[in-house]
């Protein structure tokens, strides 16, 4: 798996801010791998068949696992859903704060429950046929 | 079509026609594949066809989770070397992946979703399989772990 330098930045990142790496797994095709770093929040950095994904969970659920528009409608600002891994890293980066105070206890279930809602309506523009 | 025996060491070819290690030769569409040495009929292992398990079932889904699934019930995935793929442009990998969904769907498989159609990543392979299967009229089931054909109850 061939990391590029914008993700690179990333791992730099989320080492300066305090999270250390869980794991890291390559896989046998495409070049697909997953880097995994948690203290408080999770970040998974995905290579899916080339394509590069940046995602954010909290420790109380750790399988639910948010993309960056998700996480970036969720505070408030708005954007394309498909963004390239500057874009994402961007976001991870700029609004790091606010993504962390986001899984914070006391709101974590009520941002579980709006990050949930907004999947679904970004669905159901994604695939009108099946979700109505 | 007609056998010849040739005595002493050859050169063989291992042939991908179509990213797949089995295809049709000649007018008679004479059904071949990939053998290991004085072991008729045993196939070769191969690294780079997109699919090469027959158990009715395909994964489809993210890196991992269509990986861990599709291991874990031994059931057949798109998948391609990561040499042969980071060659191909994007249109060649789109006709590849869609070559591969033709023969699920061809093949009448069960497709397993092993993530949620609602959680497609933006801007992902999978999300792309998605609605090209929603083109041909497959829809989630209510539990969302598979797709249902179309005309199926």
């Amino acid at each position: 798996m061939e990391i590029p330098e914008h993700i690179r930045q990333v791992i730099g990142f989320l080492e300066s801010v305090g999270l250390s790496r869980k794991a890291m797994v390559k896989g046998n095709g495409f070049g697909s791998g997953v880097i995994t770093y948690q203290n408080g929040v999770r970040v998974r950095i995905v290579n899916d068949r080339g394509d590069w994904f940046i995602e954010v969970s909290d420790l109380r659920q750790p399988n639910e696992w948010y993309d960056l528009a998700l996480l970036r409608d969720l505070l408030g600002d708005s954007g394309p859903d498909v963004l390239g891994a500057p874009e994402q890293a961007a976001i991870l980066t700029s609004r790091w704060d606010a993504i962390c105070s986001v899984f914070e206890p006391a709101c974590a279930a009520e941002s579980h429950r709006r990050l949930q809602r907004l999947r679904e309506e970004r669905a159901k523009r994604w695939f009108p046929t099946w979700y109505k | 079509m007609s056998i010849t025996s040739r005595p002493g060491l050859q050169a063989v070819y291992n042939l991908e026609i179509d990213l797949e290690h089995v295809y049709y030769v000649s007018t008679s569409a004479l059904l071949v594949h990939n053998s290991y040495p004085n072991t008729p009929g045993k196939k070769a292992p191969s690294a780079s066809a997109p699919a090469k398990r027959a158990t009715g079932i395909t994964v489809l889904g993210h890196y991992p989770e269509y990986v861990n699934v599709s291991e874990a019930m031994g059931a057949r995935r798109f998948q391609i070397p990561e040499s042969v793929w980071n060659r191909m442009t994007d249109a060649e990998r789109w006709a590849a992946n869609q070559k591969f969904l033709d023969r699920t769907i061809a093949h009448g498989d069960q497709i397993i979703l092993a993530t949620p159609a609602g959680n497609a990543r933006p801007g992902s392979w999978f999300k792309r399989e998605l609605e090209y299967l929603m083109g041909k009229g497959y829809r989630p089931s209510a539990d969302g772990t598979r797709l249902i054909p179309p005309g199926a109850p």
